[in-house]
């Protein structure tokens, strides 16, 4: 397949995780668009990485992934520190300054 | 057996980074005794602050270009100027921290880690000459910020501002992985340098053309993740409820630290990576941030009652000054932008100083941030009023304080290229000159309540710690040294853009 259709895919990818971000209320599904938007950005630097046919952008997914899963803990660290307080992952009742 | 060669590494290079690592890693260690209660985990720190300076003034000595790990890092005066300014507020403000966080109920000594490591994560972004390595370090001091505006978790408003912090921005670092991934894509590598030969091969019609697009996006989104960084509008949203939520020490390096490394790198992408190819495009995109970050900054912050969020809205406007230093693209421009980056340094760090003493703890939270507190603060703490007057000064631009020359340097390059013929430079320099005498009207409502406005009740004494006072007192100092005489910092900043000029040149041969 060609350079395109893989680059295609991963900017579809990458604006349902914008979407997500930008339309949910539920920090979780936010957080998992987020996370939807760095998987777009793997897929893109993969098949960059083939076109080249350098290693460079696959060794720039795995540091992603490593990043990826260092921001997981400390956010869902946040989130539950944030529910044991409140009860609710509803950002917009996470509101006592405004948005 | 064959023998396994290692690539010949200068760890002097990566000294500071190295030192605040090992003492962050020191520190913790350190928290897991009952040591940690004591006064250990503090000296640790400004022991671990002061080494890593050490090395850095040391490096600063050697030759002026040097880079370390096969080129991802380069240690050029530029970047050792922004580690200087990190290590220097994040000494400013550990020393601020101490007495906030008797008060506050945080672990002190993982705060001093985390802080460290913060710093550490600057320094790699501010010496970063690879995409990757900017990534990297981008996420090690944000994961480290994340958690600190967070550490008082028994705080409602501390989780908040943690919260939105973290979501918007892991949601701004796609921004800026996306953009690398492009940019990567159109040239094929992640080091800038190599990219920028690459673009300029690819503007200039060789290679695919569909590229040149490529390329475009990615700058286009890197610049994009860079602004909510720096808190730029239209990407400032996170900014009050952040700075208004965190500690705030961490606030006030937060507010110094992110902004300062983001500007730098931005200054390498767009004046160094991509200078002469995309002027055009990126001088527009910037020249646009800039007059709307002054403007909102500014307009919103006349509004404010709160003083973090107050001081928030006009790191916002700052933010827009700085961007008319960095949309100059001149030499003028880049040092105005990094001698103007010293003077709000110091008067951040200062200003959040005194309202994170003025301000009381409660069970809910931090209180005491509205404006009517600061109400005969000259009465009960008149050295406290006094610094907190040079930095609202400072701020506005009144001579001879260091914000004045700063803002004449930046808006004589903004006038510069404007008397050149680039009418949004004239615009800009207009506007921003006008916005900053809107913004007397703000910063000067704080040193009237503390002077003119009599508090209701008793206005009690605001206890100043030792090192919390010496802190405020150096930031208050500094921009009067450098108000008066700034040809030293200046000239330095002058030389820096040559470096950052002279490494492009030395790698395009």
């Amino acid at each position: 397949m060609p350079l395109v259709s893989y680059i295609s895919l991963s900017a579809v990818l990458f604006v349902i995780g914008v979407m997500g971000v930008l339309l949910k209320r539920n920090v979780l599904t936010i957080f998992m668009s987020i996370e939807l938007m760095l998987n777009a950005v793997n897929v893109a630097l993969a098949a960059f990485a083939r076109h080249h046919g350098g290693l460079d952008g696959q060794i720039f997914v795995f540091f992603v992934m490593a990043v990826a899963a260092a921001e997981a803990a400390v956010g869902l660290a946040i989130f539950i520190a944030i529910f044991r307080l409140k009860q609710t992952t509803d950002v917009t009742e996470i509101n006592l300054m405004r948005w | 057996m064959n023998e396994i060669l290692t690539p010949a590494i200068d760890w002097a290079m990566v000294g500071p980074i190295l030192t605040l690592t090992v003492t962050a890693c020191v520190v913790l260690l350190v928290a897991a005794t009952p040591a940690r209660r004591g006064p250990l985990p503090f000296i640790l720190t400004l022991a671990g602050l002061g080494a890593a300076t050490g090395s850095l003034l040391a490096l600063w000595e050697r030759s002026v270009h040097q880079s370390a790990f096969g080129n991802m890092l380069v240690m050029d005066r530029a970047a050792l100027y922004m580690g200087g300014i990190v290590l220097f507020s994040a000494l400013l403000s550990v020393l601020l921290s101490r007495q906030y966080l008797e008060r506050v109920p945080a672990p002190a000594a993982e705060y001093y880690a985390l802080l460290l490591l913060a710093a550490m994560g600057m320094l790699v972004m501010a010496s970063s000459n690879n995409l990757l390595v900017i990534f990297m370090g981008l996420e090690i001091f944000s994961v480290a910020l994340y958690v600190l505006s967070g550490i008082t978790r028994d705080w409602l408003r501390s989780l908040e501002a943690a919260l939105k912090y973290f979501l918007l921005g892991a949601f701004s670092t796609g921004f800026i992985l996306y953009g690398m991934a492009f940019i990567y894509g159109a040239t094929g590598s992640l080091d800038l340098l190599a990219c920028c030969r690459q673009a300029r091969d690819l503007l200039a019609g060789q290679g695919d053309s569909g590229m040149a697009l490529v390329l475009l996006l990615g700058l286009a989104l890197m610049i994009a993740g860079l602004a909510f960084k720096v808190a730029a509008v239209p990407f400032h949203w996170w900014v009050p409820d952040v700075y208004e939520g965190s500690p705030t020490p961490v606030t006030a390096f937060m507010a110094v630290g992110t902004k300062g490394v983001a500007f730098l790198v931005l200054l390498r992408l767009v004046t160094t990576t991509f200078g002469d190819v995309l002027v055009a495009q990126w001088t527009m995109v910037l020249a646009v941030l800039a007059l709307l970050s002054m403007f909102v900054g500014n307009l919103v912050a006349l509004v404010q009652r709160n003083i973090k969020r107050m001081l928030a809205f006009s790191s916002v406007a700052h933010a827009g000054y700085l961007l008319v230093a960095v949309a100059a693209g001149t030499d003028l421009g880049t040092s105005a932008m990094l001698f103007y980056f010293a003077a709000y340094m110091l008067t951040t760090l200062g200003a959040f100083g005194v309202a994170s003493l003025v301000a009381e703890t409660t069970e809910k939270g931090d209180q005491g941030y509205g404006m009517e507190r600061y109400a005969g603060l000259s009465r009960s703490n008149p050295g406290l009023a006094l610094a907190m007057s040079v930095f609202m000064l400072s701020l506005t631009g009144v001579p001879p304080l260091a914000g004045f020359v700063g803002k004449y340097f930046i808006f004589q390059a903004a006038l510069q290229r404007g008397l050149e013929g680039s009418r949004i430079f004239l615009v800009l320099s207009v506007v921003g000159i006008l916005l900053s005498v809107v913004s007397a009207a703000y910063y000067l409502r704080v040193i009237v309540t503390m002077y003119m406005v009599n508090p209701e009740g008793e206005r009690p004494r605001v206890v100043t710690a030792p090192d919390t006072g010496f802190a405020i007192a150096v930031a208050a100092l500094g921009l009067f040294y450098l108000g008066l005489y700034p040809t030293a910092v200046y000239d330095m900043t002058r030389s820096l853009h040559t470096t950052l000029q002279a490494l492009a040149a030395l790698w395009l041969g």
